[in-house]
C-alpha cells in the first residue's frame, strides 16, 4: 500500500513539474511572441534615436508612450453541470509601451526598475466545473546606446517577491541602463474571464506629464459587444471613432510635443489640464440590467442620462440596505416616536442631524478598541449616508432634496463617469435654507464643506405623497459659497519677555476658528472621547462609559474604554506641540499650558488656548533688545518667483479671514521704536490687508487683518492676489527696537 | 551592506514582534513571559548540525481589547517549521498564518519572509499564548539572540541547550543595568550543557532617530558557533577569525570573473592615465558612476559577491558586487587590489567574535607604494583616500591569499568634511548685497552632490540656490558659477553674488545687522525628557563662515556682539567679531570632533547650544556718525 501511495505521489509529482514547465515553455513563447509584436516593426515615432538638442536640459523625454487595449470574445464549448453548453469567454489585452530618453541620474533612478504582477489566476473550481479568470503580465526593455547599438534586456533577471503556483509578482532592476541611454520597455496585461465582465478602467491620461512628451498615443480595439464612454477633460480633443471589418469599435487619440506639467499653487488638476478618461465593458447577456454602458456604443464627453437613470434606480429600490440607527436616537429623544410630529422641523433635523453624526463616527467596536486620535480623521461616504437621511426625513415627512455634485478639487460635473465620482447632500428648504452634509466628525448642521461650495449639483426630490419610494429629477442648482466672514482665524496673542531670559518671550495665546479654517485644526486637537460625550449629550444620550455602566451586559467594557481614553488622552500635549510648530515653523521651547476652550462640535467658533515660550524671536543689540514681532503672526510663505506669474486660474481653499491681535509687554526702562514699519494698507478687489501698531506705556498693540473674499480668481487677478500675499509676508518681516531709556 | 547580518538581526529580534508602533512603557499589551530555547542537533542525512529553536510568548492584554499582530521571519536558511496559538486557551477559529515576501526598505530584492497573523486579544486580561519551531540550516546564522521586544517583557528565559559535541561561546551583551541572572546545568540524559538566562522587567524597544545600532544599546547574547564533533568527524564553524575567512574565501572561489573583459573596460578607463594614481581614480571613479547600487541579496548569495564583468554589464550592483569590479577592473591595470569585509559604525563587533554578525560591508583595499586606500564604490561621490564616517576607524579583514590581514580603516578627522564659506559684504538699504565663494570637501560634499543629482537636472540649479541661501526665499543669488557637479574628484566650489533682503535692520541712526543667515546647530539641544537613547551624528563636521562687512561712509561701529567660545573634546564652538579699518570681520568655527553625544552628555550638549542660540542671536550695531 505504501509503496503504492509512494507510486502515486512520484506520478504526480512528474505531473506537476511537467506542467509546471510546460506553463513555463508557454510564457517564454508568449513572451517572444509579443516581443516580436512590439519591436520588430515598430510605428515610426517608437524608432526615433535622437531628441531635440534643445531639450539636453531635460531631466527625461518621453519620446513616445503609448496605450492599447484590445478585447475580444470567443464562445467556448464546456463541460458543465448539465453536461456540455457554451460559455463566453472575455479577452482583454493592454500594452503599455513607452520610450524614454534618460538625461541624468534622478531619471535613471525613475527608471531603474520594473515591479509586476506576473501572474494571477482567480479561476474558481468546483466539482468538474472551472470558471477562469486568469491575468498574466509580459514585459520587455531594450536599451539604445547612444552609438545606436541595442541591449534587450534580460527578462530572465527578474526576481519573484511572490512566487505561488496562482500568484506571482516580479521585480526586474533594468541592466546596463545609463545616462544618456534610451530605455525602451513595455508592459503586457492579458487578462481571460469567463462568466464574467468586469468593467474596465477608467484609465485617466492628463495630455503631458513629469517629463515633456514628443508623442503619445491611445488605441482601443473592442468588440463590437463592449460598451464604452469617455470623456476629455479641459480641452483635450475627442478621440478618432471608427469600426473595423469586424465591426470592432476603434478609438484613437494622438498628441505631439505636449509640454511637462509644472506644479503650481492653487489648482484642481482634474478642472485645469487636459486629460482624457476611458472606461469600457464588454456586455454578457447576463449583464446588469442597470449598467449605463450601452452594447456597441461609445458615449463621450458628458454625463451620461443613464448613470443618473442608474441612481434614480438606487434611491427608489427598497433594496438599498438604510442605517435608521440616527432615526431611532431622534425618537427616543423626544419620548418616542409618536413625538415627533410634535416638534418643529428645525428641531428635528438637527437633532436628526447630530444623532448621525454621534452613529456615523463614533460607533465604536466592541471587540477592538482604537479610539485613538486616527479615527477623528473619519470621512463619511457621502453618497450612502445622503441615501440612509433621505429615507429618515421621509419617514418623518420632510421634504427635501439630494444633491449631487463634484468637489472643486475633482472632475467638473459634466465629466462624472461613474457614482463613486459624485458626493451627494441634501437641501431642505421649507421657509429657511437648510443644507446637511455628510463629511467629517466636525461639520455642522446646516455647515456646506467648502470643497463643495460654488460648484453646480443635480437635484432629486422624493414624492412624498407616492405609495412606494419616488425620486424625480429637478434639474439644477448651485451650491451656496461661504463668505470670508464665516472662514476665520482670529488669534489674540498676549507676548511678554521670559522673566529669566530676555532672549526668550512667553508667548500667550488664544486662537478662535470658524467655519472652514476650523476642521483641521479641530481634528488634531480634540479628544475622540470629548467629542463622542458632546454629541451624546446633544441628543440627550449618555457618554460612552456611562452609557456602557447601564447595561449590565457590557459594564465590564467600562473600565476598558475609559483605560484607552486616559491611554490617548496622554498623547493630547504632543498634539498641541505639534499645531505650534505647524503655526511657527518652529517648535516651542516649552508649552506650559494648554486648553480647548470651545471644542466647537455645535457653535460656530472653534476656541483654544496655549500657553509656551519660544527662542529666536529676539535679537540683543548692545543694551537694546530688536523683536521680530512680524513672526508672531507664524510663518507666512512667500510666493517664489516661479509661482508669480500664471495663466491657470486660482483655486483658493475658501474665502477667509485671519486677524491677528498681538500685545507686547514693553519691560521697564525700555522704550519702543519702529511700530511705523506695521503699518499696511492694501485694498482690492479680491481682499484687503490692514496692518497697524500702537503702543501705551504697558505694551505694544499690532493688529493685522488679512481678507480673501472668493474661494475662485481669475487668473488675471493674481497680481491682485500676490498684493495680499506679499503684504502680509512683509508685515511677518518687520522689527521693533526695544531702546534702553537712558 | 551584506543582508544576512541585517536578516539575522531581525530574526533574531523579530520574533513575536509587532508591526504597530503602539508599545511603549504603558503598552496595553506586555509579553508576561517568554521562553526561547535553542538546541543544536545533528542531522545524520546530511551530516550537518541544525539549530532547533522553540519560542513560546504570552502575551497579556492589560487595559483594553485590541489586536496584537504576530510577525516571524524566516528565510532561505532559516525555516519555520510550526506555528501554534491561543487566545485564553482556545485558538480562534478564524486565524490562518500568512507566509509572504517581506520588503525590507532600502533593498531591491532579498529573501526575507515573515509569517504573520492577527490576534484578537478580547477583553482585558486576555492572554495569548504564540509558539514557534524553527530551524536554523546552520550553526553560522545562528549569531544574537536579544532579550527586547517590541511590548515590554517582564519575564523571558533564553535557554541554549549544547551537547558536549557542540563547541560555542555564549557572549553577554550590554547586560549592564539590566537584571539578568544565568545557570548552567548539565543534562545527563542528552549529555548536554544547558545554559539558562533569565532576565526581568526589559522595557520595550522604541525606535529613535539617528541612535547607534541595537548590538551597542539592547541586552543580548552574542552566539560564537565554533565547531562540532557529533558522529566522529569535526565540523569548524568559526573558531577563529581565520576560520571565518577560510569561509568566506570558499565562496569565493565560486566566482569565475571574464579577466579578458574586465582587462579591455580597465584599459578604456584608463586610457590615456600615466600616473598610476590617475588610474586608480579613473577605475574608482568609473565604478561610481556608472554602476547603481542596488542591494539585491538571496541565501548564500548575501555573502558571495557577483562576477565583476555582470556587474559591469548591468551597471548595477550591490557592495560585494562593487567591490568586486572595483578590485578586478584594479587588478587588470596590475594593481594589488583585495576585497575586504567589515562591519559599519552600525555594528558594535569586530572580528575578536568571530561571527557572521561582526560583518555588514564589503569593499576593496588597493595595496599602493606601501599604503593601503580602502575604496567604497557605494560611497557615489566620496573621493579616493577620503572616508564615510560609518566605516572610519573600523576593524577591516582584508583577503591574503589563504591568510588575512586584519587592520583599521583610518579614523579621519573633522577637517576631511570642510564646509567653507566666505562672504563680502555691504549695506544696502536694509539690504546686504555682496560676493560668496563656498567650497566643501569630503562628505559635505558628497551630501550635496548626492542630493543635487537625485534632483531632474531641470530642477538642480534652483535646488542648490535654496541650499545655498538656507531655505530662505529673501536670500536672492545671481551669478551662480561652480565646480562640476558631477566630479568626485577635488573640492566642489561655488561662488556667485547674493542680495539679502531684510538682513538689516534701521531704527534712527542705528543699523541692526544679522551677519549670520544660517546659524546651525541653533536651538538644536535634546528634550531630555523624551529622547532615550544616544545621538549620532551621520558625519563629522567643520563649519567655517567668515562674513567681512564694509563699514558704510559716515557710520561708525557702536556695538559688536560678545565672542563666543566653547571647546570640549567632542565639540568646538567659536564665534568672533574683529574690527578692522572700515570693516568688521564675522568669524564662525563649529566643529564635531565626534559624532556621537551620549545620553550622559546632553546636559553639557544642551547648555552650550543654548550659550550658541544666544550668541546667534546678537547683533552688530553701527551708528550714523
Amino acid at each position: 500500500m505504501r509503496t503504492k501511495f509512494l507510486f502515486i505521489a512520484a506520478i504526480l509529482c512528474i505531473v506537476i513539474n511537467a506542467s509546471a514547465q510546460k506553463d513555463e515553455a508557454e510564457y517564454k513563447q508568449r513572451s517572444q511572441d509579443i516581443q516580436s509584436e512590439l519591436w520588430s516593426n515598430p510605428a515610426k515615432e517608437f524608432a526615433v534615436k535622437a531628441i531635440p538638442s534643445t531639450m539636453d536640459s531635460e531631466s527625461a523625454v518621453i519620446i513616445a508612450t503609448s496605450f492599447d487595449v484590445v478585447n475580444s470574445a470567443k464562445m467556448k464549448m464546456k463541460f458543465g453541470a448539465l453536461g456540455f453548453g457554451s460559455v463566453q469567454r472575455v479577452f482583454y489585452q493592454t500594452t503599455f509601451h513607452e520610450r524614454v530618453k534618460i538625461n541624468d541620474k534622478a531619471a535613471l533612478e525613475d527608471y531603474s526598475t520594473i515591479e509586476y504582477q506576473k501572474k494571477l489566476d482567480k479561476s474558481v473550481s468546483v466539482a468538474l466545473i472551472k470558471v477562469y479568470n486568469k491575468t498574466t503580465t509580459y514585459i520587455g526593455a531594450k536599451i539604445i546606446k547612444p552609438d545606436g547599438k541595442e541591449i534587450v534586456v534580460n527578462t530572465d533577471e527578474e526576481v519573484l517577491t511572490k512566487d505561488e503556483t496562482k500568484n506571482k509578482a516580479g521585480k526586474l532592476a533594468i541592466s546596463d541602463l545609463q545616462v544618456g541611454d534610451i530605455l525602451d520597455y513595455y508592459i503586457r496585461i492579458e487578462q481571460m474571464q469567463e462568466l464574467n465582465s468586469d468593467m474596465q478602467g477608467p484609465y485617466t491620461f492628463f495630455l503631458g506629464g513629469e517629463y515633456p512628451i514628443l508623442y503619445q498615443s491611445i488605441k482601443l480595439q473592442l468588440d463590437e459587444k463592449s460598451g464604452v464612454e469617455y470623456i476629455t477633460g479641459n480641452g483635450a480633443p475627442a478621440m478618432k471613432e471608427m469600426r473595423d471589418d469586424d465591426d470592432n469599435i476603434i478609438l484613437f487619440s494622438e498628441q505631439r510635443n505636449l509640454p511637462k506639467i509644472q506644479s503650481s499653487l492653487f489648482t484642481s488638476s482634474y478642472r485645469q489640464y487636459p486629460y482624457i478618461s476611458i472606461q469600457y465593458m464588454f456586455i454578457t447577456k447576463g449583464a446588469d440590467a442597470s449598467t449605463h454602458f450601452s452594447k456597441g456604443e461609445v458615449k463621450h464627453g458628458f454625463l451620461s442620462d443613464a448613470l443618473l437613470d442608474q441612481f434614480q434606480k438606487i434611491l427608489q429600490s427598497n433594496a438599498v440596505p438604510v442605517n435608521y440607527s440616527a432615526y431611532i436616537k431622534t425618537a427616543n429623544y423626544f419620548g418616542g416616536e409618536k413625538h415627533l410630529k410634535d416638534q418643529s422641523q428645525d428641531t428635528l433635523v438637527k437633532t436628526l442631524y447630530n444623532a448621525w453624526r454621534l452613529t456615523t463616527f463614533c460607533d465604536f467596536s466592541t471587540t477592538n478598541i482604537d479610539i485613538t486620535n486616527d479615527n477623528n480623521y473619519a470621512q463619511a461616504n457621502s453618497l450612502i449616508c445622503a441615501i440612509s437621511m433621505s429615507r429618515m426625513l421621509r419617514t418623518l415627512g420632510i421634504d427635501h432634496e439630494i444633491v449631487l455634485l463634484c468637489p472643486r478639487n475633482s472632475n467638473k460635473l459634466k465629466d462624472v463617469m461613474n457614482l463613486g465620482d459624485f458626493e451627494a447632500m441634501i437641501h431642505l428648504k421649507n421657509g429657511k435654507d437648510y443644507w446637511l452634509a455628510f463629511n467629517d466628525i466636525v461639520t455642522q448642521f446646516n455647515e456646506i464643506p467648502a470643497r463643495f461650495q460654488g460648484e453646480d449639483a443635480l437635484t432629486f426630490r422624493p414624492d412624498m405623497d407616492a405609495k412606494n419610494l419616488e425620486y424625480n429629477p429637478m434639474g439644477k442648482q448651485k451650491i451656496p459659497v461661504a463668505s470670508a466672514d464665516k472662514n476665520t482665524e482670529t488669534e489674540n496673542i498676549n507676548v511678554a519677555f521670559n522673566s529669566s531670559n530676555m532672549q526668550q518671550l512667553q508667548i500667550d495665546r488664544s486662537t478662535t476658528l470658524s467655519g472652514a479654517t476650523r476642521h483641521y485644526t479641530q481634528k488634531e486637537l480634540l479628544m475622540m472621547e470629548d467629542m463622542q460625550a458632546d454629541l451624546a449629550t446633544s441628543v440627550n444620550e449618555k457618554k460612552l462609559t456611562d452609557r456602557l455602566a447601564d447595561d449590565k451586559k457590557q459594564q465590564k467594557l467600562v473600565t476598558e474604554f475609559s483605560a484607552a481614553f486616559a491611554k490617548e488622552k496622554t498623547n493630547q500635549k504632543s498634539y498641541f506641540e505639534d499645531e505650534i510648530k505647524e503655526q511657527y515653523d518652529q517648535s516651542a521651547k516649552d508649552v506650559s499650558s494648554y486648553e480647548v476652550k470651545d471644542a466647537g462640535m455645535f457653535s460656530s467658533n472653534f476656541m483654544y488656548h496655549t500657553n509656551f515660550t519660544m527662542d529666536n524671536y529676539v535679537k540683543k543689540a548692545g543694551n537694546n533688545y530688536i523683536i521680530e514681532a512680524g513672526k508672531l503672526l507664524g510663518s507666512v510663505t512667500k510666493i517664489e518667483e516661479k509661482d508669480r506669474t500664471r495663466t491657470l486660474d486660482v483655486y483658493m481653499p475658501y474665502a477667509r479671514t485671519y486677524t491677528y491681535n498681538i500685545s507686547l509687554a514693553l519691560p521697564a526702562g525700555y522704550k519702543v521704536k519702529g511700530l511705523e514699519n506695521f503699518n499696511k494698507n492694501v485694498s482690492n478687489e479680491t481682499g484687503s490687508l490692514t496692518s497697524t501698531a500702537t503702543a501705551d506705556a504697558a505694551a505694544v498693540h499690532i493688529t493685522i487683518k488679512q481678507q480673501f473674499l472668493k474661494n475662485f480668481e481669475v487668473a488675471a487677478s493674481w497680481p491682485k492676489l500676490l498684493e495680499l500675499m506679499d503684504g502680509l509676508y512683509d508685515v511677518s518681516n518687520q522689527k521693533l527696537l526695544f531702546e534702553k531709556s537712558n | 551592506m551584506k543582508l544576512p547580518v541585517t536578516l539575522l538581526l531581525l530574526l533574531a529580534f523579530g520574533i513575536k514582534a509587532s508591526a504597530g508602533n503602539f508599545a511603549s512603557k504603558d503598552s496595553n499589551i506586555i509579553i508576561s513571559n517568554a521562553k526561547d530555547v535553542y538546541e543544536f542537533v545533528y542531522d545524520k542525512s546530511s551530516n550537518s548540525v541544525q539549530v532547533k529553536e522553540s519560542s513560546t510568548t504570552i502575551y497579556n492584554c492589560n487595559d483594553f481589547r485590541s489586536t496584537l499582530p504576530v510577525v516571524e521571519f524566516y528565510n532561505e536558511k532559516v525555516t519555520i517549521d510550526d506555528v501554534d496559538f491561543s487566545v485564553d486557551g482556545k485558538k480562534p477559529k478564524d486565524v490562518k498564518p500568512v507566509y509572504s515576501y517581506y520588503e525590507i526598505d532600502d533593498y531591491f530584492y532579498s529573501d526575507a519572509h515573515i509569517c504573520y497573523f492577527p490576534l484578537l486579544l478580547d477583553k482585558k486580561g486576555s492572554v495569548a499564548q504564540v509558539s514557534f519551531q524553527k530551524t536554523i540550516q546552520d550553526p553560522r546564522y545562528f549569531t544574537n539572540v536579544f532579550f527586547d521586544e517590541i511590548f515590554p517583557v517582564a519575564l523571558k528565559q533564553i535557554v541554549f541547550k549544547v551537547p558536549k559535541w557542540m563547541n560555542i561561546e555564549l557572549k553577554e551583551m550590554n547586560f549592564n543595568g539590566y537584571t539578568i541572572s544565568k545557570t548552567k546545568d548539565y543534562d545527563s540524559k542528552n549529555d548536554e550543557d544547558v545554559y539558562t538566562y533569565t532576565a526581568s522587567n526589559i522595557e520595550s524597544r522604541d525606535g529613535e532617530a539617528s541612535c547607534p545600532g541595537p548590538t551597542y544599546i539592547y541586552p543580548h547574547i552574542l552566539v560564537i558557533s565554533k565547531e562540532a564533533n557529533p558522529a566522529g568527524t569535526t565540523i569548524t564553524y568559526f573558531k577563529s577569525t581565520a576560520d571565518q575567512y577560510a569561509w568566506y574565501r570558499s565562496l569565493l572561489k565560486d566566482i569565475s570573473n571574464n579577466e579578458t573583459i574586465i582587462k579591455a573596460k580597465a584599459d578604456e578607463i584608463t586610457a590615456g592615465k600615466t600616473n598610476d594614481i590617475d588610474k586608480i581614480k579613473a577605475i574608482f571613479y568609473w565604478v561610481q558612476n556608472n554602476v547603481r547600487y542596488i542591494a539585491f541579496e538571496d541565501g548564500i548569495a548575501g555573502f558571495l559577491p557577483d562576477k565583476a564583468d555582470e556587474v559591469m554589464r548591468k551597471k548595477y550592483g550591490d557592495c560585494k558586487g562593487m567591490a568586486n569590479l572595483t578590485k578586478e577592473l584594479l587588478k587588470a591595470e596590475g594593481f594589488d587590489a583585495r576585497l575586504c569585509w567589515l562591519g559599519t559604525n552600525h555594528i558594535a563587533y569586530d572580528y575578536s567574535t568571530p561571527s557572521l554578525a561582526v560583518d555588514n560591508h564589503m569593499i576593496c583595499a588597493l595595496m599602493y607604494k606601501g599604503k593601503t586606500y580602502f575604496l567604497d564604490a557605494t560611497e557615489n561621490y566620496l573621493a579616493l583616500n577620503n572616508y564615510a564616517e560609518r566605516i572610519q576607524g573600523r576593524q577591516i579583514l582584508i583577503e591574503d591569499g589563504d591568510k588575512y590581514i586584519l587592520t583599521h580603516v583610518p579614523e579621519e578627522t573633522y577637517t576631511q568634511n570642510l564646509d567653507s564659506e566666505k562672504r563680502v559684504l555691504t549695506i544696502n538699504g536694509t539690504d546686504l548685497n555682496g560676493t560668496v565663494n563656498q567650497s566643501w570637501k569630503g562628505e559635505e560634499k558628497e551630501y550635496i552632490l548626492y542630493e543635487l543629482n537625485t534632483v531632474k537636472k531641470d530642477k538642480s540649479q534652483d535646488a542648490l540656490k535654496r541650499y545655498l541661501a538656507n531655505g530662505s526665499a529673501d536670500y536672492k543669488i545671481t551669478d551662480l558659477k561652480t565646480s562640476s557637479l558631477d566630479s568626485i574628484d577635488g573640492d566642489l566650489t561655488a561662488s556667485y553674488s547674493m542680495v539679502h533682503s531684510n538682513a538689516v535692520t534701521s531704527f534712527g541712526k542705528d543699523y541692526y545687522v544679522d551677519l549670520d543667515f544660517k546659524k546651525e546647530l541653533s536651538s538644536s539641544d535634546f528634550d531630555t525628557s523624551k529622547r532615550k537613547l544616544d545621538y549620532l551624528f551621520p558625519y563629522k563636521t567643520h563649519i567655517e563662515r567668515i562674513t567681512e562687512l564694509t563699514v558704510p561712509a559716515g557710520y561708525k561701529i557702536s556695538s559688536v556682539p560678545p565672542d563666543l567660545s566653547i571647546s570640549n573634546s567632542n565639540y568646538d564652538f567659536s564665534i568672533t567679531y574683529k574690527q578692522q579699518p572700515n570693516k568688521v570681520v564675522y568669524h564662525k568655527s563649529i566643529i564635531l570632533k565626534n559624532t556621537h553625544v551620549a545620553k550622559a552628555n546632553f546636559k553639557q550638549w544642551n547648555d552650550d547650544i543654548a550659550k550658541l542660540t544666544e550668541a546667534y542671536n546678537q547683533q552688530l550695531v553701527l551708528t550714523q556718525q
